[in-house]
């Protein structure tokens, strides 16, 4: 150590430093939403000696310093970037791959949670059983891409998980199996680098999987146009691992060559649009909102009949995120797809099936979303009373 | 509150140094008055219903101190305070850490309809009680003088420095310090350096590590292989001493901020060539207060073999109980005291007659098997474990999540090695010295900067005492 005025000069600066860190979260607003991280942020918790004395408040305040710190992204990105360079591949369950490549780890769900899951398929189904029905299970990319985890890295077989699903189901629930088809293309950028999503392209082929194993004709490319939409994406794993000095995905959107005209009801908010793409979300930092507007509890689209001469064809689609993509190319078969997405939509779904007259039901989740999941479960509540 | 939070580095700190230092030198009263202050909000602000303990704690030591000095020409009547002023210290660790274990044993054991009496572990009792005690004990052997100011003595109990996580300080230390310190710039200057020293260890190397032993933990033992094991228990093995150690640092330098000097609670203890040394070197003021107020007392090692057995026994089962109530702690104590038995009966001196690196190996052996009973608390899975690790138990050697672990972890364990080895101090000392005393500061803005940054991600920060 320095000694006589060195010695002072470290002391004040060392206190200072703390000091200042705090005076300046006293007195610097609060930010609401870190678009970075694209979360809301803990906002200065309210003094009550009720909160003081259940230790809440002190919880909160902890909390709140952390999301509001000066330079909290800078503080984030230097911790993940200095674990990187000691042999750390990994932070929060999304790997650091080979390539600039982010992919999220897949750990087997297992037990009575996936059973569950699985019941409450099964009895949607067997309430309308003259419905057809079939689950697209998305592999994520460390399927698609095994080589471009970390060396050593872990993520269970989701090949040997969609195999397992479809014997759960067998019988009642076609299971769409399309990791082959997509393993295929994987020299294409079907998925995101730094999220967790298949690009449009990715969904283009599971669609195109799923119209051969449904026994529909197979996709036409030639009656498709590509288009970069963005390149400036950060996704969602680009903004939980914490490293920020990736570069940016594309977003490409995949067209009709003829548009097809649409009306995308959004029921719960009570608007009617004439697109399926958002394009104000290209200039927010979630730019995956682009496809559909991110997740609603209910969207009814409607296109002109595919084929006038014949009855209307209705599709329900239960799903999640990864669906927002894939639904666009649905509207060559179906002239209604009913869009609902559990984790909002509150209504009995079978007597919403049967009152729509829905003619198919399909599923789309990703392994990991599927197993995650809390709501398909509750599907074993629902029941069928006969209409009044 | 706790040392490795923002709450405390950036609000607390800041502002308890603040008022310390602006009151005058020359009005000590006051400064402890203000440190008294602050150490009762820093206890309230995690625990405020248990504040009425510690105060009470506090009065019932003080007021006995006191009598135990009046009567002192009358033995029987010293005797006899202090039995009740140990009798209350230990009802009330009784009462709230042990009730617990106590009904839920005697249930099991009797099977008796008991209902387990569960209360929240008020923060820091096991340290604070025995604090309290050595002050009432080292008055009635006359080696401390009565403290006749209750402002200082309340201080001292309450100091929030080593109030939740240790050391345990005992009286004697500060006595002279309580109304007769001085702070200083070079006092200062140190105590800022252990300070931050010590949350770099707690913050950057014990909470990384944490998270691998946490996977470990978080794997059912059927489907660990040998080398997780062996990870798993290693990476244990550093995240309580760089913890628990860290937390002493911290302690250490913020009683030095404030003109207090503690005696030292960890000397390298993973350089131990013996399992006394080991205890001789790990958490330094629990064993010696154990040695100084129980082991001696009951006659030490000077009686016969037998007689020494049963002294290490009681010794070491209420060491392992000091760690929590749970019998796992207990069975930790033993096996500890049994080595230390072994060692004193002949083991010691035919260990002596060893290389050097073989009885260091051996003690860490032994070590890292201790914290295996420690970190597991069913006797079944302790079980498990060690067979694991010797390779007996016909899992795989190593599997890929061990292996990647390895490559995840192996840069950061290594560099843990380093750091409980000798030679990377003496070149930091070197390299400090040819830069004329510079290279130091410097480092130490590194340790805190990357500190702040690692409790802003903070989605790892356990309190490992909650049990103690």
């Amino acid at each position: 150590m320095p000694s006589g005025t060195g010695m002072k000069i470290v002391i004040i600066v060392f206190c200072a430093y703390l000091a200042l860190l705090g005076l300046d979260l006293l007195v610097r607003p609060d930010l609401a939403f870190s678009e970075l991280e694209n979360r809301y942020l803990e906002e200065r918790p309210v003094f009550s000696w009720p909160a003081l004395l259940s230790g809440d408040y002190g919880r909160k305040l902890e909390s709140w310093m952390a999301d509001q710190i000066a330079g909290r992204d800078n503080w984030v990105g230097a911790k993940t970037e200095l674990l990187r360079l000691i042999g750390k591949r990994e932070n929060r369950g999304i790997y650091f791959g080979r390539d600039q490549v982010l992919l999220q780890r897949f750990t087997k769900p297992g037990g009575a949670a996936l059973d569950e899951t699985i019941a409450g398929i099964r009895h949607l189904q067997s309430l309308l059983p003259d419905l057809p029905v079939s689950l697209l299970l998305a592999p994520t990319s460390a399927a698609v891409y095994p080589d471009k985890l970390p060396a050593l890295a872990v993520s269970d077989d989701q090949a040997a998980f969609i195999r397992q699903v479809e014997q759960l189901l067998a019988g009642q629930v076609q299971l769409v199996d399309v990791l082959d088809d997509l393993a295929e293309k994987a020299d294409e950028p079907i998925y995101f680098c730094t999220d967790h999503h298949w690009t449009m392209r990715g969904a283009y082929y599971a669609w195109d999987s799923w119209l051969r194993q449904t026994g529909r004709p197979a996709a036409d490319p030639d009656a498709y146009t590509r288009q970069i939409v963005s390149k400036n994406f950060y996704g969602t794993s680009w903004a939980r691992a914490g490293l920020y000095r990736l570069p940016p995905d594309a977003i490409e959107a995949i067209w009709p060559v003829t548009p097809v005209p649409v009306r995308v009801h959004d029921v719960a908010a009570g608007e009617t649009r004439s697109s399926l793409y958002h394009p104000e979300y290209l200039e927010k930092r979630d730019q995956y909102g682009y496809f559909l507007g991110g997740n609603q509890p209910l969207l009814v689209i409607e296109n002109e009949k595919t084929d006038p001469g014949g009855p209307a064809r209705s599709l329900l689609v239960v799903k999640n995120s990864f669906a927002n993509s894939l639904i666009p190319f649905l509207l060559r078969d179906f002239d209604a797809i009913h869009v609902v997405d559990l984790r909002f939509f509150q209504d009995n779904l079978a007597a919403y099936a049967r009152d729509a007259a829905i003619d198919e039901i399909l599923f789309i989740y990703d392994v990991i979303g599927f197993g995650n999941d809390r709501q398909l479960r509750l599907l074993s509540r629902s029941e069928l009373r006969s209409s009044p | 509150m706790v040392f490795s939070s923002l709450t405390f580095l950036l609000f607390f700190l800041p502002l308890c140094l603040g008022a310390y230092f602006a009151v005058p030198q020359r009005f000590r009263h006051m400064r402890n008055l203000v440190l008294l202050l602050f150490s009762l909000v820093f206890y309230a602000w995690g625990e405020p219903v248990y504040i009425i303990l510690m105060v009470f704690s506090t009065l019932v030591d003080y007021g006995h101190g006191r009598l135990i000095g009046r009567f002192r020409s009358r033995p029987r009547l010293a005797r006899l305070l202090l039995v009740s002023s140990v009798a209350i210290n230990l009802g009330l660790l009784g009462v709230f850490k042990y009730a617990g274990l106590i009904t839920t044993t005697l249930r099991d054991l009797t099977g008796l309809p008991l209902e387990p009496l569960e209360l929240a572990l008020p923060i820091g009792i096991s340290f604070y009680t025995f604090q309290t005690m050595s002050y009432t004990i080292d008055v009635f052997r006359d080696r401390v003088p009565v403290q006749r100011n209750l402002l200082a003595f309340a201080t001292y109990v309450s100091l929030f420095p080593q109030l939740i996580a240790g050391p345990i300080v005992r009286y004697r230390t500060v006595a002279d310090q309580l109304e007769g310190r001085r702070e200083t710039v070079p006092q200062i200057t140190a105590g800022l350096q252990r300070l931050i020293l010590g949350l770099g260890k707690k913050v950057l190397l014990a909470n990384t590590i944490g998270q691998l032993w946490q996977t470990v933990r978080d794997t059912p033992l059927a489907d660990l292989s040998v080398l997780g094991a062996w990870l798993g228990i290693l990476a244990f093995a550093f995240q309580i001493y760089f913890d628990f150690s860290g937390y002493s640092d911290m302690a250490i330098g913020l009683g030095r901020l404030f003109g207090f000097g503690f005696e030292e609670n960890f000397n390298q203890p993973y350089r131990a060539d013996s399992i006394s040394d080991f205890w001789r070197r790990w958490h330094i003021s629990l064993g010696s207060w154990f040695r100084d107020y129980v082991y001696i007392p009951l006659g030490g090692s000077r009686g016969s073999a037998a007689r020494t057995w049963f002294n290490l026994l009681v010794v070491w089962f209420l060491t392992g109980l000091w760690h929590g109530a749970s019998w796992n702690f207990v069975a930790w104590g033993l096996y500890f005291g049994l080595w230390i038995g072994l060692e004193k009966a002949g083991l010691g001196r035919w260990l002596n007659r060893l290389w050097r690196p073989l009885r260091h190996a051996y003690t860490l052996l032994v070590v890292l098997a201790g914290w295996v009973i420690f970190a597991l608390d069913s006797l079944a899975d302790i079980g498990h474990y060690l067979r694991l690790l010797t390779g007996l138990s016909g899992q795989s050697l190593a599997d890929a999540q061990a292996l990647y672990d390895l490559s995840a972890y192996g840069v950061l364990l290594a560099l843990q090695v380093a750091i409980c080895a000798r030679w990377p101090q003496r070149l930091a000392a070197g390299l400090d010295r040819r830069w004329e005393g510079w290279l130091r500061p410097a480092w130490l803005a590194l340790v805190l900067l990357l500190s702040t940054g690692w409790l802003v991600e903070m989605s790892f920060n356990p309190f490992l005492y909650f049990r103690f």
